[in-house]
């Protein structure tokens, strides 16, 4: 009877530690990183008699929670590819509407320049015609200067994202080690007995900064986790955690608002290359800024000096209205910024109109003798060959005209734009199929909880109707007594 | 497949969502009547737009142009007509003073009448268009075309000389069609290209000269007077028909380049409303297979999610 009283005791006991585990789960259904738990149920030890092994009941072994560390990190390399993508495409986003944008873009402030050029040609002599001409000139300088403007306000918000992005990795680091010493600190029983909630806030912990850059994660021996970034720069190591830092470019001292990201170790910051700070939103902005928002400035800015170098060339052989003034510029001249990436990138915020007297407009050809051509006055010929610079083949070695050259950089926008976004379609899908087959191992399912609620009433209801038994029988001994 | 609750209501959230995503853009597409919202969405289709836009932008550019020409070489050519009427004149008076039946008075106002035809053609001359530049100055449109022609006593004008160039003015009207607009005032009043003084005006004036000369005059000639003048008549009207027809085949070239370019500019239209334009139809439909999906979507959802176990267990 004794031995009846204490069976189903433990019967009582392991009920109610599967409720209490079927409770935990039902309360944190909704808790973003949560496992599932179960309780280990298995057979108390028999005792031996002549007769054989008697059972003794049953007891809880321990409480795992359903894990899978296969299907977490696909979850975890799905996640840093989606949002890679995601942070990519919310700024290139920015640029596909300006560019082709038909009041914001460049196109009508280049027609609009050229037929001002076409105007001049037809009334050479007229001043409100040059005039004109200056203005549309001016209109077409504003549309770059705003256009490079704008690049200018992205690369800032860029810049400041990825300086933002670098202290939540910063932030994670150190919460991810303070983490690390608290497992070690409670897994007393060492890994066999895990301390499930906490691994899961560290597990969450990491999703949440490998949202941020790609990471790669070790579990050390002492229940630890190392997460490395990059080529495998230690982020964490045990319960310490590095620091990165944004400094300014060194390589580019023409663009001070350029930063580069560096790993401060006591030996000094490393730099760590974008190149190899690939996944996640830092790897997504860095990619931006290089493949995208440094090649449309760079192909914006050669457009600006290709378009005031050769009409200032037709521009200053041509004579003004007087016949004699000549070598006059149209625009202010910024060939000289052709040389090195960051010139060519400041390019289009330099570009001006410097002519300011309509008079001055070179309209006109040289005098020519042997046909009776004087020059100035209603001398158009110079105006024809400005206009017909519209659709001259001067750009990219003599293949294409100022329009084709920009169509191309809107083309090529659009097209990353597109494959940034189908890229993150595709990540989201797969993200949701590695989401959804981890969350079929360890997600919680309330239906499922409430059946094992039942279950484990019952099992609570008969181990206790055990213990009335045994009561009974002790009653019957007391009885036979009397 | 185990499905955990979590999963049940982010699929449904998550469709939900794209479903809304999805309409959105259609929404925007039929609000604004473009296929393409942004150069992403048809990357090919947008940059072949803006170099579409150019092209219709040249071609109107053209299209202004050619009114301009149009303008300009109507009125040339209508000073040609009345230059050519006034020297048809001037020779019919010469050929009637050849008769040898006018009295000496009679020659003398002849003379005031041809002396009249001389300074009308001299303002013809020196003609402004509408924007106020010499017509028949070339170049040097912002000069007087001719100076000199001022009355002298008892003889002809003084010689008409020639202050312009031979530039004529050119206006592009077409994508390989430079079209000159003007003639200068050199060729069509034939100035002699070393002095500048015009033989047609030249022609005039010694004929009044001729006239004016006093009967007693031993020089006087007049039946040789009106044989050279009817020479340099013959010889300017010539000149001036033949300009006249270059000009007016030039008009006739123009309306077939209006034409041409009217044309341009309709396939360019239809070229850009293929690229970026709303297939309305199809747009519609899309619509409303997108709203039945996402009525489906929210109805279903309601379904499922409103179904626990919970809500049995009494």
């Amino acid at each position: 009877m004794a031995g009846l009283l204490s069976i189903g005791l433990s019967g009582i006991n392991t009920s109610q530690a599967n409720l209490a585990t079927t409770s935990h789960n039902i309360s944190n259904a909704d808790t973003p990183g949560f496992s599932r738990q179960a309780a280990i149920q298995t057979t108390i030890d028999p005792i031996f008699s002549g007769a054989g092994f008697f059972g003794q009941g049953s007891k809880i072994d321990t409480v795992r929670r359903q894990y899978d560390s296969f299907l977490s990190q696909q979850v975890l390399t799905a996640s840093a590819r989606k949002e890679e993508f995601s942070a990519y495409g919310s700024q290139i986003s920015q640029i596909d509407n300006l560019l082709a944008d038909t009041s914001a873009g460049l196109s009508p402030a280049l027609q609009d320049f050229f037929k001002g050029v076409q105007d001049v040609a037809t009334n050479p002599s007229s001043i409100p015609a040059r005039q004109a001409l200056i203005s549309t000139g001016q209109t077409l300088a504003a549309r770059f200067n705003a256009l490079d403007t704008r690049l200018g306000e992205i690369r800032d918000v860029t810049e400041g994202q990825i300086s933002s992005t670098v202290d939540s990795i910063n932030t994670f680091a150190r919460q991810i080690a303070d983490i690390n010493e608290r497992i070690a600190a409670v897994q007393v029983g060492g890994q066999s007995i895990p301390a499930n909630d906490l691994l899961d806030q560290r597990d969450s912990l990491i999703g949440e900064l490998n949202k941020l850059v790609k990471v790669n994660t070790f579990t050390e021996s002492d229940g630890s986790v190392s997460v490395s970034i990059g080529s495998g720069q230690a982020l964490v190591v045990g319960n310490t955690a590095s620091q990165l830092v944004v400094t300014p470019d060194s390589s580019v001292p023409a663009d001070p608002f350029r930063s580069e990201v560096r790993l401060a170790t006591p030996g000094g910051a490393v730099l760590l290359p974008d190149s190899i700070l690939t996944g996640g939103q830092l790897g997504g902005l860095l990619k931006f800024r290089d493949e995208t928002l440094d090649s449309a400035r760079e192909q914006l800015g050669d457009l600006a000096i290709a378009v005031s170098t050769q009409f200032n060339a037709i521009h200053q052989a041509g004579y003004a209205i007087d016949g004699t003034t000549t070598g006059t510029a149209f625009f202010t001249d910024i060939s000289g910024l052709s040389g090195s990436a960051a010139d060519r990138r400041s390019a289009a915020g330099a570009f001006a109109v410097s002519i300011t007297d309509p008079s001055l407009i070179a309209a006109s050809g040289a005098a020519d003798a042997s046909r009776g051509v004087t020059a100035g006055g209603s001398n158009n010929e110079n105006a024809l060959l400005l206009a017909g610079l519209q659709t001259a083949r001067v750009m990219n070695g003599g293949t294409a005209t100022f329009q084709s050259n920009y169509s191309q950089l809107v083309s090529a926008v659009g097209n990353k734009a597109r494959e940034v976004q189908i890229g993150e379609k595709s990540q989201e899908a797969q993200l949701e199929q590695a989401t959804n087959a981890q969350q079929s191992v360890s997600g919680v399912n309330l239906d499922e909880e409430a059946a094992n609620l039942i279950r484990f009433q019952q099992a609570y209801q008969a181990a206790a109707r055990v213990l009335s038994v045994a009561g009974t029988l002790f009653d019957e001994i007391l009885s036979v007594s009397r | 497949m185990r499905i955990s609750t979590s999963m049940i209501f982010d699929a449904g959230r998550n469709t939900l969502m794209q479903q809304s995503a999805d309409m959105a853009h259609t929404q925007q597409q039929l609000a604004t009547g473009r296929r393409i919202l942004t150069p992403s969405d048809d990357p090919i289709a947008s940059a072949r737009a803006l170099e579409v836009s150019q092209s219709k932008s040249v071609n109107e550019q053209f299209q202004t142009n050619q009114g301009y020409a149009k303008d300009a070489l109507s009125v040339l050519e209508s000073s040609l007509g009345s230059i050519g009427d006034t020297l048809q004149y001037i020779r019919t008076r010469a050929v009637e003073a050849g008769n040898g039946t006018f009295s000496p008075g009679e020659l003398q106002s002849l003379a005031s009448d041809v002396e009249a035809q001389f300074n009308s053609l001299l303002a013809t001359a020196n003609s402004k268009d509408a924007t106020g530049e010499y017509l028949f100055a070339g170049f040097q449109s912002g000069q007087t075309s001719f100076s000199g022609g001022a009355a002298v006593a008892g003889a002809g004008p003084a010689a008409v000389v020639y202050n312009g160039d031979e530039g004529s003015r050119t206006m592009q009207v077409g994508p390989s069609r430079v079209m000159p607009i003007a003639e200068p005032g050199s060729k069509v009043f034939m100035a002699d290209p070393t002095t500048g003084q015009s033989q047609m005006f030249s022609a005039i004036s010694d004929f009044i000269t001729e006239l004016r000369k006093a009967p007693t005059d031993p020089t006087r000639n007049i039946p040789a007077a009106v044989q050279s003048a009817i020479g340099g008549m013959d010889a300017a009207i010539d000149n001036v028909s033949t300009i006249r027809a270059s000009v007016g085949s030039r008009m006739v070239e123009l309306d077939a380049q209006v034409d041409l370019s009217a044309q341009h500019d309709l396939e360019y239209s239809d070229t850009l409303s293929r690229l970026q334009d709303l297939d309305y139809n199809e747009a519609i439909s899309r619509f409303s297979q997108q709203q039945t999906v996402l009525q489906a979507a929210q109805q279903s959802y309601v379904r499922v999610t409103g179904l626990s176990l919970f809500d049995l267990l009494r």
